[in-house]
């Protein structure tokens, strides 16, 4: 029997293009949705308190990080910049590259971080025994451009007596 | 005739879904690495394949030239819609230079010479 190689030829060049095409839809739509996923990453404040301890002061962070998106996030890195009042108080990273943090779709993580604060820069911007004070969080999401950040602002105003 | 000119336009449409697949992969990266190298040598079999199907030298460049303009034009719609409909205007400028250029620079300095002489393979096999 005699191979018709002109008919092969075509036959494979179609079955490879129409796998490229099929591979494309699927990444496509894979990178469609993770920025849609990205988009409705939301993070929230659940409460912010600072505490004395040993001449010490300590600014208690407690917020929720949720995914309402359809796709799996990898968080490699997050920024805290803490500012009294407009000055800067304390900038605190959270690394993850040893192992990332996982965001599932509809997952929400409540997290908690304790950081040390400069006791004479929340002495000098409190007003009234009031202290106001904004967290600048920059959540590293490791997405096919790199590790692309996205960033969310609360503001809360603190009722503070000086020690 | 019109047979013809069919068969022309599927094979060119399917070519243009393979060219675009592997600039897709391209325009995240802003280097030129093992992974553009695997991607090149893929699609230099299929661009073999696609000069032994046409079958002529004129048609196939002129096929090869339109498939990379309507290539590089599909992907950048491709990589910056989402970001524009998700992220905001200025976000997609920024990601529409960024991936041009990627796909830009891997067009002109990897793919188009190795699906040149690739091609011309697939034509010279097809004409013996």
């Amino acid at each position: 029997m005699r191979l018709n190689v002109p008919i092969i030829v075509k036959v494979v060049y179609l079955i490879l293009s129409l796998s490229f095409l099929l591979l494309l839809m699927y990444d496509y739509n894979d990178y469609s949705l993770r920025v849609y996923s990205i988009k409705h990453l939301k993070v929230e404040v659940k409460g912010i308190d600072v505490y004395v301890e040993n001449h010490d002061f300590f600014l208690n962070l407690t917020y929720s990080l949720s995914n309402g998106g359809v796709k799996c996030l990898e968080v490699s890195m997050i920024t805290y910049k803490t500012y009294f009042g407009s000055e800067v108080a304390r900038v605190y990273n959270e690394n993850f590259y040893g192992s990332l943090l996982v965001v599932k779709p509809s997952q929400k993580l409540l997290r908690t971080i304790i950081v040390k604060v400069p006791g004479f820069k929340l002495k000098r911007n409190l007003v009234n025994g009031t202290v106001r004070v904004s967290i600048l969080f920059n959540v590293y999401i490791r997405t096919r451009f790199g590790n692309t950040p996205v960033s969310f602002q609360c503001v809360k105003i603190l009722n503070f007596s000086k020690p | 005739m019109y047979k013809r000119i069919i068969w022309d336009v599927m094979v060119n449409v399917l070519y243009i879904s393979s060219l675009t697949y592997v600039l897709f992969q391209q325009a995240f990266i802003g280097r030129i690495g093992f992974v553009s190298f695997i991607n090149a040598a893929i699609f230099s079999v299929m661009s073999a394949l696609y000069g032994y199907t046409i079958g002529d030298l004129k048609r196939a460049i002129i096929g090869y030239l339109s498939s990379v303009v309507s290539a590089i034009i599909v992907t950048t719609l491709l990589v910056r819609y989402p970001i524009e409909v998700n992220v905001g205007n200025l976000a997609a400028e920024l990601v529409t230079m960024y991936s041009l250029r990627n796909v830009l620079m891997y067009v002109i300095f990897i793919l188009t010479p190795l699906s040149i002489i690739f091609m011309s393979v697939g034509i010279y096999l097809s004409q013996r």
